[in-house]
């Protein structure tokens, strides 16, 4: 009997190692790492262990990226080019599944600022925060993340951004907020300014915003995509 | 005392004159042994450039004994109106200078280097007629083809995968330290053999240190060097049938590019640094300590910016080598401080140094430019010291204290303080419309100094007009200037009653009333405005169509013109100009042509003297460049230009001479023992035939340039130079000759992770310079240098380095058998922020 357990357990083990390998061809290569400055480092789902992120890393699937205080990342999405850039102090996790020619993409983002560039759509990307989730039906929009609430700022198409508690639709231009226990609204944005200080090649652009949130109280928000 | 000025200066100009004719003479009996003597600035020159690309520049003096105030780079693209210049940085033993990429352009830029000595004697290279000779860089127009960056290829075997460029894309433009070749695979199973895939950058195969996979195929390297890069990746399917080739290309942007990028970009940033230099030349030390910093920034809409250079060389009795600027603004109101080079353009300001304040307000309907402050520092002369001895004045020098004789008892004039005011109003945007309207003011303040000479007032206006049609393929630019200088103006203006008086014209206007504009006197300049001597305009049209870049211009500058905002300017010249750039062969070749059609010394037309007629210059120019992106074929680039000038005359003032100047450069890439070289070689050719003085104004130059630079994985960079250049002037007897030979290698080492380059060097020069003798040729000078260096450059962290390097000379005369051992030390440190 107990021999028998054995068996199971090897069994089951070995079927599980030979499915984990299956998964991870599936779920290899799925980003790269196109910049990497200053404190980058990358925990690396199989085997788990910590390495610096360079340029050039490939990135799988269960991947955990994290910056330093003067970090900064851009990750590309290899069966669209989607873009993803990094800013300091932030932690995010990216997932992926290969289907046929394309990546079924999720992004785990924990803390930090982002912007997120789509350029050809294939299939969905959610980006998931602790407070709300946003599908990316539109092109372009920054976001910044803390553990209690989420600020996305939609430049170019639409975003879906929702979590238990209801939806909006961001347009461009549009600011929407969500914290962990409302349903995410669009903010009244007193004043914007994007500036587009690198030329249309993709790379980093600078935004500033000062919002009124639903108590009324005005708050700013500070994106800066800088060269470091 | 005004009276007593006048007479001073009159005889001061009689002095001049006679002064002049027996400087010229002199010129005329040994200029060939000046100008063969006279050939310290030692530059090799750059032949060949790429547009957007810096071109940088090297020269060092032929005696390390001398000391520059500055060395500066004149450039301009070929057919512009007048030149800009940079400083040149001075390195341990050169100079070093960049033309900056953002302005180098086709079909050609032209430039020359000026040094300026402690002494106040000037150098130039080409030492003959730099202003209108400059050295000429064949500037190739880089064209990327744009590519889709997804692509469907097939194998002969029918199997077909999609290919997508993930980076960089085909003709991007990135920045180095962000270079990455990925490309990804979307594919059935079986598509590719993963191990048949090859990557070539530059057609060096760098496969195996790519990182290939069944999804993606990425490389990158930690040095890439600025410009046009190719990439091609080959596969095999499953079966082993060829996938059709990828091909790419794409632009790594230089380090100038990069800056202007970051000083666009927000936030703060800049550096500060701090540079010591020490220096024993025959037994003489001299320890300079430089120190700057910049800084730039945004705060919302707001832009800032400031900038100072300090060093331990600043002198009072010298125009200011310190810089400070401060500045802040938005896109369309914007103030700065300090040392600014404001431009209006290029026939009015254009680039000169102005102390002072700097303002702007551009509401792109209307806009308004003004500037304000001094362009030269006042500093006095020095007179001669004298004693009475009876009715008797003894001058003596204030230096030796030797007798001498004077009629002004000035040793040396000194430089009035001068200030500058210019207005400049326009309507228009100018992204395809704006026309201007410009006023510029500058004037010597006579009360500044004790001891100088004719002090100046002038007053340009004029107006000007861009437009730019079919998405600026067409661009028209055209510029009119009307100048009045008043040459002497310590006398003051003359009054209504003394013209009366002189002149015996009533005039309706008393010009004593007008002075706060222009102070008028017999001195200024025209006194006859109808002629037009002082009138000057400019148009270029400019078109971009079916792989040509045309551009025809035309100008006419007054014998009288005068801009003391653009000094440079060349005047007495009208004609035009006309150079077409043609892309060839998918952009691998390029053909340069152009004519240049002027007539020089226009007022000699007109003055009804058979002695003196105008000069004709005609330059007619080609040149092909050829950068194939097949491998193992050489880029190849040439070059003519031939000069003609003549004024028809045969007689004293006759000038007739042809000057024919040549340049090759030939660049080859080979792999070699595990390492890539780059090979090329540079001839450029020069000679002037005087038809009537070719024992003084012959001249012939014949530069030969080698260089190997080798790039090995240790990392290792490794340069091998030999260079020589052949100058010969006057002809037969008395022909002089200069014969310059360099040897040099150098070697750069990266180590610690590439925070510490070590770099280490021995550069040998040998020159021989002979003139003609009683018995045969002699020698004038025939020596020998040897300078060996070694320094290293560690980054402490990514933003701060230091700097140290050393060098030790040997020098041997061996005419003289004189000989002297050099050392010279240098420290820097440098943060960014």
């Amino acid at each position: 009997m107990r021999y028998d357990i054995k068996t199971v357990l090897f069994i089951l083990l070995a079927i599980s190692i030979f499915h984990s390998e299956l998964i991870g061809d599936n779920d290899k290569d799925i980003a790269i790492m196109l910049k990497s400055k200053g404190s980058v480092r990358v925990r690396r789902a199989n085997p788990k262990k910590w390495e610096n992120g360079t340029r050039g890393s490939r990135l799988h699937s269960g991947d955990i990226i994290k910056t330093g205080e003067d970090g900064l990342a851009a990750i590309m999405f290899t069966d669209d080019k989607s873009l993803m850039k990094v800013r300091d102090n932030s932690s995010l996790a990216i997932r992926g599944e290969r289907k046929k020619a394309t990546i079924s993409k999720r992004v785990k983002f924990a803390l930090g600022q982002f912007w997120v560039k789509v350029n050809k759509q294939k299939t969905d990307l959610y980006v998931e925060t602790p407070s709300g989730i946003a599908a990316v039906k539109g092109t372009e929009f920054y976001g910044m993340v803390s553990s209690d609430s989420t600020v996305i700022f939609g430049i170019e198409g639409l975003i879906s951004f929702k979590n238990k508690f209801g939806e909006i639709l961001i347009e461009a231009g549009e600011t929407g907020v969500a914290d962990r226990l409302n349903a995410p609204v669009i903010v009244d944005t007193e004043q914007f300014r994007v500036q587009r200080w690198a030329d249309d090649d993709g790379s980093e652009k600078m935004l500033e915003i000062e919002f009124k949130n639903s108590e009324g109280d005005i708050k700013s928000l500070k994106l800066n995509y800088e060269e470091q | 005392m005004k009276n007593n000025n006048k007479k001073m200066n009159t005889d001061m100009k009689n002095q001049l004159k006679t002064f002049a004719l027996c400087f010229f003479l002199l010129l005329f009996c040994h200029s060939s042994l000046l100008l063969a003597q006279s050939s310290p600035l030692i530059h090799f020159p750059v032949s060949a450039g790429f547009s957007g690309q810096d071109i940088v520049l090297e020269a060092k003096f032929e005696n390390p004994n001398l000391q520059a105030t500055y060395v500066r780079i004149f450039y301009r693209v070929q057919g512009a109106e007048d030149y800009q210049y940079i400083e040149m940085d001075e390195e341990t033993d050169r100079f070093v200078g960049v033309i900056p990429g953002a302005e180098v352009q086709s079909p050609a830029m032209e430039y020359f280097l000026l040094a300026l000595m402690s002494d106040q004697s000037v150098m130039t290279n080409p030492e003959s007629n730099p202003f209108y000779s400059p050295h000429y860089v064949s500037v190739t127009e880089q064209v990327i083809e744009k590519k889709p960056v997804e692509k469907e290829i097939r194998s002969s075997g029918g199997a077909k995968t999609t290919t997508l460029i993930l980076s960089p894309e085909p003709g991007e433009k990135i920045p180095p330290d962000e270079f990455v070749i990925a490309v990804s695979f979307i594919s059935e199973e079986g598509a590719i053999d993963e191990k048949s895939v090859k990557l070539f950058l530059d057609d060096k195969d760098v496969t195996a240190s790519t990182e290939v996979s069944e999804y993606i195929v990425s490389y990158t390297s930690m040095s890439i060097s600025p410009g046009i890069h190719r990439v091609r990746l080959t596969a095999s399917d499953g079966d082993g049938n060829p996938l059709e080739p990828l091909t790419w290309e794409f632009r790594v942007a230089s380090t100038t590019e990069i800056r202007a990028v970051k000083k666009r970009s927000t936030g703060l940033r800049g550096r500060v640094y701090v540079d010591a230099k020490s220096e024993q030349i025959t037994n003489e030390k001299l320890s300079t300590i430089n120190s700057g910093a910049n800084f730039s920034g945004k705060y919302g809409a707001v832009h800032y910016g400031g900038s100072f250079f300090l060093t331990s060389r600043e002198e009072k009795e010298a125009q200011p080598r310190n810089r400070y600027l401060i500045e802040a603004g938005t896109s369309w109101i914007g103030m700065r401080f300090g040392d600014t080079n404001p431009r209006f353009n290029d026939l009015i300001l254009w680039g000169k140094r102005v102390r002072g304040i700097e303002a702007y307000l551009k509401l792109g309907f209307i806009n308004f430019e003004f500037v304000q402050g001094e362009t030269y520092r006042g500093i006095d002369g020095m007179r001669y010291n004298f004693q009475l001895a009876g009715n008797d004045t003894i001058w003596t020098h204030p230096e030796s204290g030797d007798t001498v004789q004077t009629t002004d008892g000035i040793f040396r004039y000194g430089t009035y303080k001068q200030t500058l005011t210019g207005l400049r109003s326009s309507l228009g945007s100018g992204r395809s419309f704006q026309l201007g309207i410009n006023l510029l003011k500058v004037k010597d303040d006579v009360q500044s100094i004790q001891n100088g000479i004719t002090p100046k007032d002038n007053l340009v206006v004029g107006p000007d007009l861009y437009m730019a049609f079919d998405n600026r393929r067409i661009e028209f630019r055209a510029a009119v200037a009307f100048s009045a200088l008043t040459n002497d103006i310590s006398s003051g203006p003359l009054t209504k009653a003394g013209i009366d008086t002189v002149f015996d014209i009533d005039l309706p206007i008393d010009p004593a009333e007008y002075e706060d504009y222009l102070i008028l006197n017999a001195s200024t300049i025209p006194l006859d405005p109808s002629n037009l001597t002082s009138l000057a305009y400019n148009a270029e049209l400019k078109l971009n169509y079916m792989r040509n870049d045309l551009r025809v211009r035309y100008k006419s500058i007054g014998s009288e013109f005068n801009s003391l905002g653009n000094t440079f300017l060349r005047t007495n010249i009208e004609g035009y100009s006309i150079y077409d750039r043609i892309r060839l062969m998918q952009n691998q070749l390029y053909l340069t042509l152009g004519y240049d059609s002027f007539l020089d010394n226009l007022d000699d037309e007109d003055d009804e003297n058979d002695f003196t007629e105008p000069t004709t210059l005609n330059t007619f120019t080609v040149g092909f460049s050829y950068y194939p992106r097949a491998r193992g074929l050489p880029k190849v680039s040439l070059n003519f230009k031939d000069h003609n000038r003549d004024n028809s005359l045969d007689t004293l003032n006759a000038v007739g001479n042809r000057t024919q100047d040549i340049s090759v450069q030939l660049g080859y890439d080979i792999q070699l023992l595990n390492a890539n070289h780059t090979l090329s070689l540079g001839i450029i050719g020069s000679d002037r035939v005087d038809d009537f003085m070719p024992q003084s104004s012959n001249i012939a130059n014949d530069i030969r340039i080698f260089t190997l630079r080798s790039r090995f994985d240790a990392p290792l960079t490794t340069t091998l130079t030999f260079a020589t250049n052949e100058n010969r002037t006057g002809e037969d007897i008395t022909e002089y000759s200069f014969k310059y030979n360099q040897y040099s290698f150098n070697a750069d080492y990266l180590t610690m992770n590439n925070k510490l380059k070590l770099n280490s060097g021995v550069n040998m020069t040998s020159a021989i310079g002979s003139k003609p003798g009683v018995n045969g040729d002699e020698k004038y000078t025939d020596y020998q240098r040897i300078a060996f260096n070694v320094g290293c450059h560690f980054k402490i962290t990514p933003r701060q380095y230091i700097l140290l390097d050393g060098y030790i000379i040997n020098f041997k005369e061996k005419l003289d058998s004189s000989s002297y051992m050099d050392n010279i030390y240098r420290a820097r440190y440098e943060i960014k922020f």
